[in-house]
């Protein structure tokens, strides 16, 4: 699948982050969709099911590793790529077993997130 | 050092805790700060090298921004300091973890690399550098925040008593015993520093640096594990 054929949610509580990011994919040829809850995340999710999500996992609320779950139990094919922080890599090892596809640490760079993204759409998982 | 016992070690203890999960707390905003700047410097450095790209297509009827180079160095430099700002916030979130009270052997050599990247400042303010010469994992029984505050105690003497130089340390493991070895300057000014202990008493569990002092280096002796248990 192309990259324009994406369908990819981002998903993360700092609004100017997510959408700096969500521009900076644009530029890219990657569109993307944002929520800034879990709640809402999760409705997006059900409105049009994403290829690909990226997900902090410190979300307020509903925590980023509950959205994981309620993800892959209505979507199992959705790969996630998780956003932690250097002080909470655990949940990122902990979201990986289950079932995302990888967790990246912020800051992060671009490049590296495309490359993630590029490997969990070419992944069955 | 001395051992705290009662009411005052719980006070302490509290306090450490709260210090401990506020700064964890406030390192995780830190964190987001830096990545919307990084971020947003990144946005600025796509659209100007859509600018470039623009302006080339037109073959020139459509001006490029002026100041393109200018503004790409200055993104170069945010980011520099997105990258040091980050790494200041890594060692304060470990730092403010190492509160947690929790079982099992401390890496000494991952303590000493966080130490250092801690107080480079404290120790650049006498032009003293510290160049850490380590191998791998090298466990110790006691807790994260002992071992720190054992290593700063000795750092703190050597910063005081001495200055324009740098201090090797070698952390590692001799006759089953692991060590942290301050090896002292042969130049640069100031003198072996004085009033170190013999023995450092880092309180309840915690138990005893052994301190060997000698005109060219500071030995650490630091409890060993009973078993071979790997540290965390």
């Amino acid at each position: 699948m192309e990259r324009k054929d994406w369908n990819v949610l981002l998903v993360d509580d700092e609004h100017e982050f997510v959408t700096t990011l969500s521009e900076r994919l644009a530029l890219r040829g990657i569109a993307s969709r944002v929520a800034f809850d879990g709640e809402s995340a999760l409705r997006e999710v059900a409105d049009s099911p994403p290829h690909l999500v990226i997900l902090d996992v410190m979300l307020p609320g509903m925590k980023g590793l509950d959205v994981l779950r309620g993800i892959k139990a209505g979507y199992p094919d959705t790969r996630v790529i998780l956003l932690t922080g250097h002080g909470t890599t655990k949940n990122g090892i902990e979201g990986m077993k289950l079932g995302a596809f990888d967790y990246m640490i912020k800051p992060l760079d671009i490049d590296v997130l495309i490359e993630k993204m590029n490997d969990a759409m070419g992944s069955g998982r | 050092m001395s051992p705290s016992s009662g009411e005052p070690a719980e006070t302490a203890m509290r306090e450490a805790v709260f210090m401990g999960e506020v700064t964890a707390s406030i390192t995780h905003d830190v964190q987001n700060v830096l990545a919307i700047i990084q971020q947003s410097a990144g946005l600025m450095s796509d659209l100007l090298d859509l600018s470039r790209k623009e302006s080339l297509k037109s073959l020139g009827f459509r001006k490029g921004f002026p100041y393109h180079d200018k503004f790409k160095t200055l993104i170069g430099a945010i980011n520099e300091q997105v990258e040091r700002g980050t790494g200041l916030s890594e060692g304060l979130n470990r730092l403010a973890h190492a509160v947690d009270d929790r079982p099992g052997p401390t890496d000494a050599a991952g303590m000493a690399k966080l130490l250092f990247s801690l107080i480079g400042r404290i120790a650049r303010k006498r032009r003293v550098v510290f160049a850490l010469e380590t191998g791998g994992p090298v466990p110790v029984d006691c807790p994260p925040m002992a071992v720190l505050m054992g290593m700063y105690a000795v750092a703190r003497a050597l910063i005081n008593a001495l200055s324009n130089c740098e201090v090797r340390v070698r952390v590692e493991v001799r006759e089953a015993e692991p060590v942290v070895v301050f090896l002292l300057p042969e130049g640069g000014e100031g003198g072996t520093p004085v009033g170190l202990p013999t023995e450092m008493v880092l309180g309840e569990r915690a138990g005893t640096i052994r301190l060997d002092s000698r005109d060219d280096r500071i030995a650490m002796v630091f409890p060993s594990c009973p078993s071979d248990g790997r540290a965390g």
